[in-house]
């Protein structure tokens, strides 16, 4: 990825983030959002997140396959599943990964 | 009687533990980013203005997977679509103007803004302050030691699963929250007692006073309150939902295996 790319992202990204931080405050007074556009907005983040865990856990370079970071990834999901906090899923996800390619 | 309003130190004092959380995390993300090919200032740089764990992981993610800057900027602005909902309800707690308004807007996160919420609907500004201050300086911190470690193997170090697990945990809280809105209206208040365990005290509160005021508004109450559960780094936003869950699942087991 270029520098530009990059700095391109990072204006992008901050621009986004501080419109939505911003919308609700300025939009208020004591005025609720509707409930359905809340319902929208809300529904937004699951599907995203899983394509993002599905392509993170399988990427490995431009190939997508079963490796190390596959592993770490399950791991993870199980921790999450059992509620733990997430330092631990995120140490415990990079070691299991790290250890695979250690004795792998 | 109302109790009196939290000081930003209260909140620097509750926040701690959480910039600690978010140390490791912008220490995976310096190491991660510049693994990626992003320069080490601009690493910095992007947590300094942007400030969004989430949306920093997310558009780096898909830039080094090679996806356009267009994609990389939609991923961020979906994964800040919650900070939507989360201003519509933290609004009328701030002060001033509209710009001023929209300016402390910007102090919002997940934890501190989950925490600061009062449980009747309004929220300690100067609380969130704080809680937010002392994470927005470990951010920064931990995302500048991840640059300018020059040794680190982030592949050897098994960092690429930091994405994956980062976004699962993500996912675990919006699931399960999901679950709650879909779910019950008695399991809350059980819940909610039942989560405290291992979480500090306030943070137990908050979410009692959540499940509460969830039980007490329906939908529309739960739907705001819950959209900054989507991404807590910590125990705090659980509240009923993972109760429901287990006993959901346990249920579930009982039908398929054991007689009971």
């Amino acid at each position: 990825m270029s520098a530009g790319t990059v700095w391109l992202v990072i204006a992008l990204a901050a621009l986004t983030t501080v419109v939505t931080k911003g919308a609700g405050p300025a939009a208020t007074g004591s005025r609720e959002l509707p409930a359905p556009a809340v319902r929208v907005v809300v529904l937004l983040a699951a599907p995203l997140l899983t394509a993002l865990v599905v392509t993170n856990a399988l990427a490995d370079g431009q190939e997508l396959r079963v490796g190390a970071d596959t592993a770490g990834a399950v791991a993870a999901a199980l921790l999450v599943w059992r509620r733990a906090h997430v330092v631990v899923v995120v140490v415990v996800a990079a070691a299991i990964t790290s250890f695979l390619r250690l004795v792998g | 009687m109302p109790a009196p309003e939290r000081t930003f130190r209260d909140g620097a004092r509750a926040g701690l533990p959480y910039a600690g959380a978010s140390g490791v995390l912008a220490l995976s993300f310096g190491v991660v980013a510049t693994d990626v090919g992003v320069p080490a200032v601009a690493a910095i740089v992007m947590s300094a203005v942007v400030f969004a764990g989430s949306a920093q992981f997310a558009s780096i993610a898909i830039l080094a997977a090679g996806g356009g800057v267009g994609a990389a900027a939609a991923a961020a602005a979906l994964m800040n679509s919650r900070f939507v909902p989360m201003g519509f309800a933290v609004g009328p707690s701030l002060k001033g103007s509209r710009v001023r308004r929209a300016l402390e807007g910007q102090v919002m996160v997940d934890s501190s803004w989950a925490m600061a919420a009062n449980g009747d609907g309004s929220f300690d500004r100067r609380y969130m302050f704080g809680h937010t201050a002392v994470q927005y300086v470990a951010w920064v911190l931990g995302t500048t030691l991840g640059v300018v470690v020059p040794t680190l193997d982030a592949r050897a170090l098994g960092l690429d699963a930091v994405f994956p697990a980062f976004f699962l945990t993500i996912l675990g809280g919006e699931l399960r929250d999901r679950h709650q809105r879909q779910g019950d209206r008695t399991a809350g208040r059980a819940g909610a007692r039942r989560v405290g365990r291992g979480a500090d005290r306030a943070a137990h509160a908050g979410a009692r006073h959540r499940a509460h005021r969830r039980r007490r508004t329906g939908h529309r109450g739960s739907a705001v309150v819950s959209a900054g559960a989507v991404v807590s780094a910590g125990s705090v936003v659980r509240a009923g939902a993972v109760v429901r869950t287990g006993t959901v699942l346990s249920a579930g087991a009982a039908r398929r295996g054991a007689p009971s």
